[in-house]
């Protein structure tokens, strides 16, 4: 039964796993053309939605095998750790997350693809990340409150939220992607094709 | 002089002679057949896959997650096994020790009959029988915690704890001895007897005289705090999920 417990397997093993996949994450990342700044950024501007694309393709890749795999006996779903939803501090992390997504053009993980590269302003990116996270870890504790006193909701998916059963939330999910995929070409086609004849 | 001919001719571009027209207007229809042809044999690669995704989450939203009847059954042969090794089967020292950690959040459910949980139940507890045990409520169960459910004995509770196991409830575990031990030991003062002893055997019915509905009055619903500590028991608790948040994300 899936999830495998990996507890089980000696720390070199587990080690060596983490490092497998974080190598196929990368390496999948930056062939996407997830390296570049300005393809990441072009996203904001809606000349290029390749970030979108790939990422709800791995969204709804991940979700229909994972719920497959549920629907026929092979995952306990009970097992796997979904996060627990803490919304006000979503929502503010997401916004200062963009800001910095567009100022930077990188997030922090396209920023370590891109340091991966040698890429200077992904170096620079990276530097600022970990200048953030210690600044934040030295301030936490006055800031935990925030995120455990303001709408927590512990493990909250969309199914629950929304009342329905998984299998409805799932095509829900997907009816979403496809039509978020189509509007995403007819951005492209609009400003894409813009910025495309004004350079040009 | 110059005698030109008076026949009318219309204005426009030199029409071609007939049989070149005729093979003009050939070749263009057989172009558009080819390209037609091309097209039709070509599949859009982007339309395919967006179609073979809906059609999966289609199926998907037809075929159902397990329910709870069929998890259970799946579930049953693991689930008897634990509590064979009763496992999940915690001293009435180690719930009282929950019950004073402010660290944790802890849910203590009365699988009873109302008429038992109302002549006598452990502060804070919460009835709730097996059967009332929806979907709903064991998604609201869900969220972090321990969870202790207790009956008389621990007939019902093992079947309480089964089924929200199999509901996808982690961190649930059973008052091993039940009510009528915890009586023993904390309203009769009886040593009671160790961990390894407890048998859980009975038949789920109230042993102890109550005269009255106590409720959680009686002092003996939350022992006093210098009793803490004073049995002996294999610590069984273990929060299968972390109580704090770790991050997480692609970046």
């Amino acid at each position: 039964m899936a999830p495998l417990d990996l507890s089980t397997l000696s720390n070199l093993t587990r080690i060596l796993i983490a490092v497998g996949l974080g190598f196929g994450f990368g390496f999948c990342l930056e062939r996407a053309g997830f390296g570049d700044a300005r393809r990441l950024a072009a996203q904001f501007y809606f000349t290029e939605m390749r970030v979108l694309k790939v990422m709800f393709t791995s969204i709804i890749t991940a979700m229909l095998l994972l719920f497959w795999g549920v629907a026929l006996g092979w995952i306990d779903y009970a097992a796997l750790w979904v996060n627990p939803t803490y919304l006000w501090s979503g929502i503010l992390g997401g916004f200062i997350l963009g800001l910095g997504f567009i100022l930077g053009g990188y997030c922090p993980g396209t920023s370590l693809v891109a340091a991966a590269t040698l890429k200077i302003d992904g170096l620079v990116f990276v530097l600022g990340c970990l200048a953030g996270v210690f600044v934040f870890g030295e301030v936490v504790p006055g800031l935990r409150g925030f995120w455990e006193q303001h709408a927590f909701y512990g493990r909250l998916t969309l199914a629950d939220w929304f009342g329905v059963p998984a299998g409805v939330a799932v095509f829900g999910v997907m009816c979403l992607a496809v039509s978020m995929f189509w509007g995403a070409e007819k951005l492209e086609a609009i400003f894409g094709g813009k910025a495309r004849g004004g350079s040009s | 002089m110059i005698v030109r001919s008076r026949s009318k001719r219309k204005s426009g571009p030199r029409k071609s002679p007939p049989a070149r027209r005729q093979a003009e207007s050939k070749a263009e229809s057989q172009a558009r057949s080819t390209s037609k042809s091309q097209a039709g044999s070509k599949v859009n690669p982007k339309g395919a896959a967006a179609l073979f995704a809906l059609l999966a989450a289609f199926a998907l939203m037809l075929v159902g997650l397990p329910g709870s009847e069929a998890r259970l059954a799946r579930l049953e042969p693991e689930l008897n096994r634990q509590l064979a090794s009763r496992e999940y089967h915690i001293d009435p020292g180690e719930l009282m020790d929950l019950m004073y950690n402010n660290k944790l959040h802890l849910f203590v459910i009365d699988v009873r009959d109302e008429v038992d949980f109302n002549l006598f139940h452990l502060r804070d507890a919460i009835w709730k029988p097996v059967v009332q045990m929806s979907a709903e409520c064991c998604r609201r169960l869900r969220a972090e915690g321990i969870k202790v459910v207790l009956s008389n004995d621990e007939v019902r509770a093992e079947q309480a704890w089964k089924h929200l196991t199999a509901n996808e409830v982690l961190n649930v575990y059973i008052l091993a001895g039940g009510v009528n031990l915890w009586l023993d030991i904390y309203k009769d003062g009886l040593p009671g007897p160790p961990h390894e002893a407890i048998t859980g055997v009975g038949d789920d019915t109230l042993r102890h005289e109550i005269d009255s509905a106590l409720g959680h009055v009686p002092e003996f619903a939350l022992p006093p705090h210098d009793l803490v500590g004073r049995r002996e028991y294999p610590t069984k608790v273990k929060v299968a999920r972390p109580v704090a948040v770790e991050g997480g994300g692609c970046g």
